[in-house]
């Protein structure tokens, strides 16, 4: 097996191991299934054109979080238009809240259960929130989280436990 | 309650894509390397040859343009084929996906669900105009139409989602457009003018039923306007577009949704009452839409306000979509009906009259009645010889016994 072939090898095996988790990760920031789906679609065309530029990538997968977390960025900054809410939080540099905007629509496509842990996430900090994201429900490791936040795997672990205890007292579960 | 919060998590991971979603980008991702592997492979390569094959080299040739052109010749020719043909599996499963695989995005995904309604559409008027409707075609067709009519609808949230109201609003137009000439053709409505959007806005029409609010909102909206030009120094200038794009969007909604209960009645006697219902309730939501943006506007926000006018269009819109395509296949549906209806009951009439015996099959009709008439004649023919002969042998028994006595 040439070198080419095995790239595409494991770039296929990466989409097939991680869409659904990549998916989740969109699905829970963006709220749309549309466009969650177009977002990993582009995710992975945009690893697979980088790394057809010879660009040398060790770990496809935090590499391609980080290609779906901008275009997350970009989603929200295309919105502005229509949401004045959401251009006040991205000129005041934070990204905390803007989930809030979009998730306040009324257009979540899941039951009263899940539509209560979206709204207990809303309400923490957001490294908090993501780290839990994606250790939980993205079922990334923090090896590969650590990547992605740009920080060391302890704090990962740190967050994703502050996040749990924030999300019990939200959700006033006793555990 | 642990148990009640891992429910819960574990319900937000078991969240998965569509598999045809999933499948569908695995095709443009294989597409994406395929080509760049063709790229690639026209540079000269100093590691594998492929020499070896020369002397085969017609015969591959040959091979490759035969299949190419079979491919291609069945592939052009299914284009054409209709929903009972047997090439229509080629045209959907194998054209029609090609072109799926050459979509990226939204915009162009929704284009091409748009397209592929205006050819079931188009399926559907040549399906109508003949003698004969398949029950089973209609509803097959119907199936797929549905189909594309509901991506359509997800691709269009999205792009609201994204703020591109433009092609959103241009998508649904196109849907809305192809459907209503479909239905005017299928079901012989009367042409009327539709405005679009922007006409709504500068033609300025009132509606009657929502006019006690509009002074209201009026009011609300130069209150913000005012309150907008204040803020305006801050550089907030897109509240000021948003709202000095409230009139127009609330008028846009209001005048959609009148519009859509005015063409409703032209259906009263065209469809079902199952439908009318249907579509009347879409058109009150609608309008409970617009009463929820005004809720918004006097509370100050602007932004869900401009939101929910352009939701109550959509809904409007979606409405008229539900109501033309659902009385195309139930017309449909009716027409392949009254034909079954009709050979039944031309098989049961039928069946009736063999019964009673009014039916009796005359020999005359056919060439081998006419032999079975003959040979019929002639044995009654000879019946009667043979009565006489008897009659005869009968005669001169008795001649021959009087002859005797007298004898």
């Amino acid at each position: 097996m040439n070198k080419r072939n095995k790239t595409e090898e494991d770039f296929l095996r990466v989409y097939d191991n991680h869409s659904d988790s990549l998916f989740r990760h969109c699905y829970f920031r963006v709220s749309n299934k549309e466009v969650a789906t177009d977002m990993v679609q582009e995710s992975f065309l945009r690893l697979w054109r980088t790394i057809e530029k010879g660009k040398e990538i060790n770990e496809m997968t935090p590499y391609l979080y980080k290609i779906a977390n901008n275009m997350i960025i970009d989603h929200y900054r295309k919105k502005k238009d229509s949401s004045l809410d959401v251009m006040e939080e991205i000129r005041g540099g934070s990204i905390n809240s803007l989930e809030y905007s979009i998730f306040d629509n009324g257009k979540i496509e899941t039951d009263a259960e899940m539509g209560m842990l979206l709204s207990a996430l809303q309400e923490i900090d957001q490294d908090y929130r993501d780290a839990f994201i994606m250790r939980h429900i993205d079922g990334l490791s923090p090896k590969d989280i650590a990547k992605i936040m740009n920080c060391s795997e302890n704090l990962v672990s740190v967050r994703v436990n502050r996040a749990f205890k924030m999300l019990r007292e939200k959700l006033n579960i006793d555990i | 309650m642990k148990k009640r919060f891992e429910e819960l998590i574990n319900n937000a991971k078991d969240l998965k894509m569509d598999a045809e979603d999933k499948r569908d980008i695995k095709n443009v991702l294989l597409q994406e390397m395929r080509n760049n592997r063709e790229t690639q492979e026209e540079r000269p390569s100093h590691g594998f040859s492929w020499g070896f094959l020369s002397i085969y080299r017609t015969r591959i040739a040959f091979v490759a343009t035969f299949v190419f052109l079979l491919g291609g010749i069945t592939s052009f020719a299914a284009e054409n084929a209709m929903p009972d043909d047997f090439l229509y599996s080629v045209k959907t499963n194998f054209n029609e996906k090609m072109i799926t695989v050459f979509s990226f995005g939204i915009e162009s995904k929704a284009e091409r669900e748009t397209y592929l309604t205006e050819r079931r559409l188009e399926e559907m008027k040549v399906l109508t105009s003949r003698d004969s409707i398949d029950r089973a075609t209609t509803l097959d067709i119907d199936n797929r139409l549905t189909g594309h009519i509901e991506r359509i609808n997800r691709y269009v949230v999205g792009l609201e989602e994204r703020g591109d109201h433009e092609r959103a609003e241009n998508i649904n137009s196109r849907l809305d457009n192809a459907l209503s000439e479909a239905s005017q053709e299928m079901l012989g409505l009367t042409e009327e003018g539709e405005p679009s959007m922007d006409e709504e806005v500068d033609d300025g029409i009132g509606i009657a039923s929502i006019d006690s609010d509009k002074a209201d909102v009026d009011e609300e909206i130069e209150m913000e306007e005012s309150e907008a030009q204040i803020t305006s120094e801050d550089g907030l200038e897109t509240h000021q577009e948003i709202i000095s794009r409230l009139p127009g969007s609330r008028e846009s909604a209001v005048n959609k949704i009148e519009e859509v209960r005015e063409y409703l009645s032209r259906f009263t006697s065209r469809s079902s009452i199952e439908i009318i219902e249907q579509v009347e309730s879409e058109i009150i939501s609608a309008y409970d839409i617009v009463l929820e943006g005004d809720e918004y506007l006097k509370e100050g926000e602007t932004n869900e306000a401009s939101l929910s006018y352009r939701k109550a269009y959509r809904k409007a819109q979606q409405a008229k979509i539900h109501l033309n395509s659902r009385s195309i296949v139930e017309n449909m549906l009716k027409r392949g009906d009254k034909e079954d209806e009709k050979e039944i009951s031309d098989n049961e009439n039928d069946r009736i009259l063999e019964d009673s015996g009014d039916i009796i099959d005359l020999p005359g009709d056919t060439e081998e009645g006419r032999g079975r008439e003959e040979d019929v004649i002639e044995e009654e023919i000879l019946e009667d010889n043979e009565v006489e002969i008897d009659d005869a042998s009968e005669d001169g028994d008795i001649e021959v016994e009087e002859n005797s006595l007298e004898n």
